[in-house]
């Protein structure tokens, strides 16, 4: 069974993410903050990551440079759930040229992050 | 109070509307992110199915209503971008067609909704690339695109036609709904303006889609206009200079709030 690491400090967003990951047949891990978010990613090794930007303790942007610094955290695939803007630059740059995608949480239909989730485990 | 000083004072309280304005968007844009999310999973559970009809509807009202300020706190976040004229625009050679293209797809659930039938005209010579954000200029054609739904008759028509002339590419977006009086044709493009009909034909919308547009492609180097006969529909033209320099040395204008 496939894993996929959630990272989100919002509950509301956690418990939805995880009945319906579960529901589609994925094993589900859950990290609150970034920190804890990064240490797990090692530990765990998921296949995929759904990585909130704005959290504490350690944003989004940081685990996702601090992944990408060793051999595992630099092929692993990260939906960076944000909130920002699609134009904002530094979402943009973080993103160029690595195995990550984002998505503004607020303009997707929840359909449509389930079939980019299934889309992306379906390729490996 | 000297000139300087009163400009330096008027400059801090545009600062701190900006500011606060695009706090409010972010703080808000959580709260109904979550609401959309849990909306859509709870009408695409199995047991929505066998819910009597009634309430079916309330949540569906409820769904659009929470869709309806999350297009509000869009707006709003554009609107405190561009007065504060911290527009992150990332220029680069866009083409025009496949953003009208990804405009209509993304329309296209309200489109049925409203049965209401678009029809793109694409110049037959090749239209070249323009210089500009291709996030903003897609948001613009969407824009123009609602409006024309909002305001068209049930069962009515769009056209969006797309055109080179001289030195710009220009885009119609035309329906055939309420249209506008020409005292308010003068209003429109102003920030929360809205028509006293707009506000009868749909309470939807907050007065700042147009004045969004207007920001975006004066900052182009473009223009927008209106052409409207009440009763009888509306046409809205843009324009882009291919000109890419020029384009790029415009920068979006403060605008007082």
């Amino acid at each position: 069974m496939k894993k996929i690491l959630v990272i989100e400090d919002e509950i509301s967003y956690v418990k939805l993410l995880r009945r319906q990951l579960t529901l589609a047949g994925y094993t589900v891990l859950e990290a609150t903050d970034g920190k804890q978010g990064l240490a797990m990613a090692k530990q765990h090794q998921p296949d995929l990551i759904l990585l909130d930007v704005r959290m504490p303790q350690m944003n989004g942007i940081t685990v996702l440079n601090e992944l990408r610094k060793d051999e595992f955290g630099k092929k692993v695939k990260v939906i960076l759930l944000t909130n920002l803007e699609p134009d904002d630059k530094t979402v943009q740059e973080v993103v160029q040229n690595q195995p990550s995608f984002y998505l503004v949480k607020s303009d997707t239909e929840l359909e449509d992050l389930m079939k980019k989730v299934k889309a992306l485990l379906q390729s490996d | 109070m000297s000139i300087t000083d009163q400009n330096n004072a008027q400059k801090q309280l545009l600062e701190a509307q900006t500011e606060f304005v695009s706090f409010a968007s972010h703080a808000l844009r959580t709260p109904l992110g979550i609401s959309k999310w849990y909306l859509e999973a709870l009408q695409a559970d199995a047991s929505f199915e066998t819910v009597p009809e009634l309430v079916k509807d309330y949540v569906r009202e409820i769904y659009k209503n929470n869709e309806r300020l999350l297009s509000i706190v869009r707006n709003l976040l554009s609107v405190s971008r561009i007065d504060s004229g911290k527009t992150t625009d990332a220029p680069a050679l866009t083409d025009v067609k496949e953003i009208i293209n990804n405009a209509v797809k993304d329309v296209s659930v309200t489109l049925a909704k409203n049965n209401i039938q678009l029809h793109k005209q694409f110049d037959t010579i090749d239209i070249p690339q323009v210089f500009v954000s291709p996030t903003k200029l897609q948001e613009v054609v969407e824009n123009l695109i609602a409006n024309a739904i909002k305001y068209n008759n049930p069962h009515g028509q769009i056209t969006v036609l797309l055109t080179k002339k001289d030195d710009v590419i220009v885009i119609n977006v035309t329906d055939h709904g309420i249209g506008i009086s020409q005292e308010d044709q003068k209003k429109i493009f102003t920030k929360f303006f809205r028509s006293e009909k707009a506000i009868k034909k749909n309470t939807e919308g907050s007065g700042l889609g147009l004045y969004v547009v207007k920001s975006y492609v004066e900052g182009w180097g473009g223009t927008v206009s209106v052409n409207s006969i009440e009763g009888q529909g509306a046409t809205f033209t843009l324009t882009i200079p291919l000109n890419h320099k020029k384009t790029q040395s415009i920068k979006t204008k403060e605008v007082m709030i």
